[in-house]
């Protein structure tokens, strides 16, 4: 098993073997062995990036909903 | 002893109005300040606090009504907070650690002690080490063989340096830093599961045929620059090849740890817990808040701010420069 820099592992939790987690990675429930988790609380890596690629994309996405909003509000005046 | 207001004055640079030859032994917040203190009231609000304490004389802001404060006397100054240090610096009687070398301490042979230095006791001093003139060392301290400090050095007790570090002038150690232990460098037989991981990003959670780790040797030392300040219990790990290098004026908050390789620039501040992987090269002036993390082998350009707790996984640009901002709240960029 291998915990990056600054992981943190809560209280009676199991973790399996092989399991990797990325530097800052914290771990509040059980992992299986072979597992690569990221973030916090952990997340599969991949997981992970998706979700903070979805976080960066959120500013962008208020405005286009908020725009998508004054276009349906208007449409029904 | 006293000093009295217009010696403190001249040595901040600023102007001492009134009785300046009113002597104090301290500093204290205006309120619960005696006669014995000078007040510091650089802000109206703690200037309030006047009445109520018994100073005879206080630091005030520019602009400033001393009289009308109530006071004997006053300095006052253009940059309170600048000010600060160097009032400061003028009544800190610091740590006494007395002339010369402590019967107790221990040193090895081929050790040279600069002229005017004081080693404190059960202090140990490896073979060959050179430390510079005027340098201060606190109790229980130990600095291995080979490894040289400039002058006007002051290493705080318990402070452990290893074999052939290079510090330079002025540095300022705390309690219990460790600067020269062995990089946490360790490399498998086969692939590991970190390679994998990288390779993949997580994508496979593959587990891989079981192997132990196999140590890398650390042949590097540490090199420090001048006026370097280094925190409580702060660790800087020695490069594996290499040497891990801390640049001039940068300052090392408590517990900060620092891995092998690492290359830092100079009147960098990193904050209180902040943490390195190893090999990460650092710009100039960059500021890291407490907690900060920083991934194994990346690059983080000069003037760099980083908020509290923000974790740095990938190559950050110089602030303003053409890949990143000052403010760096990215990770996996």
């Amino acid at each position: 098993m291998v915990l990056g820099g600054q992981c943190g592992v809560s209280d009676n939790i199991e973790i399996g073997s092989d399991v990797v987690a990325a530097g800052a990675t914290k771990i509040y429930s059980n992992l299986g062995p072979g597992r690569m988790v990221m973030g916090s609380p952990a997340v599969k890596i991949e997981t992970h990036i998706e979700m903070y690629k979805a976080l960066r994309r959120l500013p962008r996405l208020a405005k286009t909903v908020a725009a998508l909003q004054k276009a349906v509000s208007k449409s029904d005046e | 002893m006293g000093h009295r207001i217009s010696d403190i004055a001249s040595a901040l640079d600023a102007e001492a109005v009134g009785d300046i030859s009113i002597e104090v032994d301290g500093a204290a917040e205006p309120a619960s300040a005696g006669p014995e203190h000078l007040a510091l009231a650089m802000s109206p609000k703690f200037a309030e606090g006047l009445a109520a304490g018994h100073a005879r004389a206080a630091m005030i802001a520019d602009g400033m009504d001393w009289q009308a404060l109530g006071l004997e006397g006053a300095i006052i100054v253009k940059r309170p907070r600048f000010a600060m240090s160097g009032l400061t610096q003028a009544l800190d009687a610091g740590p006494i650690i007395h002339d010369g070398i402590h019967p107790t301490a221990v040193i090895e042979a081929g050790a040279q002690i600069g002229e005017g230095a004081a080693i404190g006791p059960f202090v140990v001093i490896g073979q060959g080490v050179r430390i510079g003139g005027n340098a201060r060392i606190a109790a229980h301290s130990s600095i291995a063989e080979g490894a040289e400090i400039g002058e006007d050095a002051l290493i705080l007790s318990g402070v452990r340096i290893g074999a052939r570090v290079q510090i330079g002038d002025r540095v300022i150690i705390q309690p219990g830093a460790v600067i020269g232990g062995d990089g946490f460098s360790f490399v498998t037989p086969e692939k590991s599961q970190v390679e994998a991981a990288r390779e993949s990003l997580g994508k496979e959670d593959a587990a891989v045929a079981p192997q132990s780790w196999t140590r890398i040797h650390s042949l590097g030392t540490v090199v420090i620059g001048d006026d370097v300040e280094i925190g409580a219990n702060a660790a800087i790990d020695r490069g594996t090849v290499a040497n891990t290098e801390i640049g001039s004026g940068t300052k090392i908050d408590n517990l900060v740890h620092i891995g092998h390789n690492c290359r830092i620039g100079r009147d960098c501040l990193l904050c209180g817990q902040v943490g390195f992987a190893g090999s990460a090269l650092l710009g100039d002036r960059v500021v890291l808040g407490g907690q900060c993390g920083v991934s194994d082998n990346i690059e983080i350009g000069s003037d760099v701010v980083a908020a509290g707790a923000t974790k740095i996984y990938s190559n950050l640009g110089p602030a303003g420069g053409p890949c990143g901002s000052g403010w760096a709240m990215r990770c996996l960029g």
